[in-house]
């Protein structure tokens, strides 16, 4: 099982006329009222359920995290109790910490320089805070493609996460160790986007033919996977327990007692994904040539990069780059790196927006149009204080 | 059913909506006997007729008309000024004298006994009248077939008037209300107002959005006022209820913002005099346009010109004039005070008093390409998808949840 654990720093309305008046982008109270929400209903919560389990099952129940860059910031600032608890996990030496882009960012796509600082800077602070440092890689919202798992295997990393996305697989089963197309060492693991979206998005669901889905149930589908199959990547957002699926679900009895349902069977055991890298010896080649991800029906990247607004958002931002960085400014480059984040992109999506399905649910804005508006009125005031100093520059 | 005819011109959208209604349930194979106001404001006499037999929808569809002075949007005062100036048109024959009120509330009468007069000659399941005028004939309907009444609100007069100082027709809408054995609301801002100034039980009050006609393309090329300057757009009655005043002062900011922009405030209405010494107040002489009365066919040239079509409205009790605008592909910004924001989702929405966010929006729109082209696109595909036909479909529900043996033919 692995857990994905994120939250941006969400941008304020910013409007034209605040240009040049003053550059405070970021919704504060906004983000510090969303974490402290968050921490009561899941994180905190679910980091007590888990360690109580890892205690409990005595190193026969173990799990991976990927926590983000914006996240942590977030909690050492607003709430560095609700850290602790995830320090606490990773002491109990069950719990291995993934490399990500500490924005969560799509800069694989845009700026390669960008990406390795940001995953350098990422690795860093996991050994800062939970004493390891981390030698399997996910990007953002699992964008994958063979040649970003070339480029993480160059990296050094044994491992990667992609979606175990039907169109690559075809016949063949996600429940194996693949190796990336083109690469050479490098092993992927693939999510069971079935068994994962069981918990993830059905769990709550009355319509489901399956509801409620009881730990026992659960326990003989992942069994039944036995003999077709080494191992079952459970991948998820961690604001599935307590924040997607609200605690009167039932979604922390359920995971209370799924693990003792699993580890009943001889043969299942929970690992680590570095874990599950030393153990499987690959099976078969996985082919992305296109990009893919773990979003929506699609499967790509149309959540993020899908509309006219979103192209031109980004590429503004990335426009910026290099200047940005030369003016080697600190607060310049910290505005510019928490623009971003991809949640500021995804925003902007128009998919499915009439609909007012997932998309509305996550976003901060209105509508997607007043994202975009937001995030271009900063880039414009970010573009202002560049050139303010580099003006400065010159005269000096 | 009691309803408005075509306007020849843009007094508001009740007689539109009567229309593309009509035609729409007649489409869906409901048959309509049409008892019409007709006074001095219509298209010349027959003309419905013939849209009817244009739509092929004429064999659906018998039309009476009733003489009468009055209109939909009318109050006291204007019906006043149009009886005497009929009575001097036609210098005073004692038939004319003898055929209007004068009074509006007469003449309110004079039309309900004309058109009770023509119900007892036909035949029908259900009356369904479309606003206050109408009531009163409505109401002597049913109490003498005791069919079934629908009720259709467009607008209260608690509303146009934004108190309830009109009492004697607000007496006539209670009336309505009360004997109606299904109210239709065109927005849940009408539901709510209704629900919440008259008395009335909630339960018969049900809400079917307004539609868009769908207009042809145009054949000419939008005219330009300005090579270089991005033109933003108001159209509507210049009344108090529009926001016209928000508009302006929301010119004014962006006018500092952006010099290159041109403002066109379309239409005419009481405010018009008051609107143009504001902006000459505000030094935006040399910014604004008032083209005036605008016809129909004017339309496509006003949305194709503007690079933003703007409703501040302060109360809209729908508001079709935005599905147009996208219809055209000109991107939309409304007020959340309107209905048809109930509907939208791919147009910018403020609060009409919030003069500085108007001001923010329409600039984003005029200098963000993306964004103005992504909400010209879905804003289009957003209003087609807004047809008649869906509105018909639940309104031709609500007759079968009335009189559930009529057979469709």
């Amino acid at each position: 099982m692995y857990f994905q654990v994120h939250q941006p720093h969400r941008l304020k309305r910013y409007g034209m006329f605040e240009i040049g008046v003053h550059s405070d982008y970021f919704d504060h109270s906004l983000n510090e009222e969303i974490l402290h929400k968050v921490s009561r209903k899941c994180y905190v919560p679910t980091n007590k359920l888990l360690l109580k389990l890892i205690n409990e099952h005595q190193g026969d129940f173990k799990f991976s995290f990927s926590v983000t860059g914006t996240l942590l910031d977030q909690l050492e600032e607003f709430a560095p109790d609700v850290l602790e608890t995830f320090k606490d996990l990773a002491r109990t030496g069950h719990v291995e910490f993934l490399a990500e882009t500490y924005y969560h960012s799509l800069s694989y796509l845009y700026s390669k320089e960008e990406f390795q600082e940001q995953v350098t800077r990422h690795s860093q602070r996991m050994q800062e805070l939970f004493g390891q440092t981390p030698k399997v890689f996910r990007n953002t919202e699992l964008i994958f493609n063979n040649e970003l798992a070339k480029h993480i295997e160059e990296l050094g990393f044994l491992g990667i996460l992609a979606e175990g996305a039907d169109h690559l697989l075809g016949w063949r089963s996600p429940n194996f160790m693949y190796r990336p197309a083109s690469t050479s060492s490098i092993k992927v693991l693939l999510k069971n986007y079935k068994l994962s979206d069981d918990i993830a998005f059905r769990f709550s669901n009355k319509g489901w033919e399956e509801h409620p889905l009881s730990a026992e149930k659960y326990a003989q589908w992942i069994n039944s996977a036995n003999g077709n199959g080494e191992l079952i990547n459970l991948f998820m957002d961690y604001e599935t327990f307590g924040e997607h699926q609200w605690e009167d679900t039932g979604i922390f009895q359920f995971l209370e007692h799924m693990p003792r349902a699993v580890l009943e069977h001889p043969h299942n055991d929970f690992i680590t994904v570095s874990e599950a890298i030393e153990r499987y010896d690959v099976r078969g080649e996985y082919d992305a040539h296109n990009f893919i991800s773990w979003a929506d029906m699609e499967r790509d990247l149309s959540a993020w990069l899908g509309n006219n607004m979103q192209h031109a958002s980004i590429q503004a931002l990335y426009r910026l780059e290099r200047r940005v960085k030369e003016l080697q400014d600190e607060s310049l480059i910290n505005d510019w790196r928490k623009l971003t984040t991809s949640d500021h992109f995804y925003y902007m999506c128009t998919k499915w927006f009439a609909d007012g399905d997932v998309h509305k649910y996550f976003n901060a804005y209105d509508s997607p149009y007043e994202g975009f508006i937001a995030f271009m009125n900063v880039i414009h005031d970010l573009e202002r204080r560049v050139k303010e100093r580099e003006q400065e520059l010159v005269t000096a | 059913m009691l309803g408005w005819e075509f306007p020849p011109y843009f007094a508001g959208g009740i007689g539109v909506v009567c229309y593309h209604l009509t035609k729409a349930l007649a489409q869906r194979g409901e048959e309509i006997t049409y008892i019409m106001p007709f006074g001095p404001r219509n298209i010349q006499k027959g003309n419905l007729s013939k849209l009817l037999v244009a739509e092929r929808i004429a064999p659906h569809v018998r039309v009476h008309t009733v003489h009468t002075q009055m209109h939909a949007y009318m109050n006291a005062h204007e019906y006043k000024n149009q009886y005497t100036s009929t009575m001097l048109e036609d210098t005073g024959t004692e038939s004319n004298k003898q055929l209007y009120g004068k009074d509006l509330m007469q003449e309110v009468h004079n039309f309900a006994h004309r058109a009770t007069a023509i119900a007892d000659h036909e035949e029908f399941d259900i009356i369904h009248c479309h606003d206050w005028m109408t009531i009163p004939a409505a109401v002597w309907i049913k109490q003498r077939s005791h069919k079934p009444l629908i009720v259709h609100v467009h607008n209260t007069i608690y509303d146009r008037y934004l108190s309830g100082s009109n009492k004697v027709e607000y007496d006539i809408e209670q009336l309505g209300l009360r004997h109606a054995d299904k109210v239709v609301c065109v927005s849940h801002y009408v539901r709510n107002n209704l629900l919440a100034n008259y008395d009335v039980d909630p339960q018969k009050v049900v809400v079917v959005h307004n539609a868009m006609e769908q207009l042809s393309p145009s054949q000419q090329p939008a005219p330009r006022i300005s090579s270089t300057d991005k033109i933003v757009l108001f159209a509507g009655r210049i009344t108090a209820q529009k926001g016209p005043e928000y508009f302006i002062r929301a010119a004014r900011l962006v006018a500092d913002h952006d010099p290159n922009v041109k403002f066109v405030m379309a239409g005419s209405g009481d405010m018009l005099h008051r609107m143009i010494e504001l902006a000459a107040d505000l030094g935006l002489a040399d910014k604004f346009l008032f083209p005036g009365y605008y016809a129909r066919s004017d339309v496509d040239k006003l949305f194709g010109m503007a690079d933003v079509f703007v409703m501040p409205s302060v109360s809209e009790p729908f508001g079709i004039v935005p599905l147009e605008a996208m219809s055209k592909g000109t991107p939309t910004i409304i007020s959340k005070q309107s209905g048809v924001s109930e509907v939208l989702s791919h147009v910018l929405k403020v609060d009409f008093w919030d003069v500085e966010e108007l001001a923010e929006k329409i600039l984003a729109v005029l200098k963000y390409e993306e964004l103005h082209n992504l909400l010209s696109e879905h804003g289009n595909w957003e209003a087609k998808l807004l047809t008649w036909d869906k509105s018909a479909e639940q309104i031709s529900a609500i007759y079968r949840s009335l009189h559930p043996l009529t057979v469709i033919h």
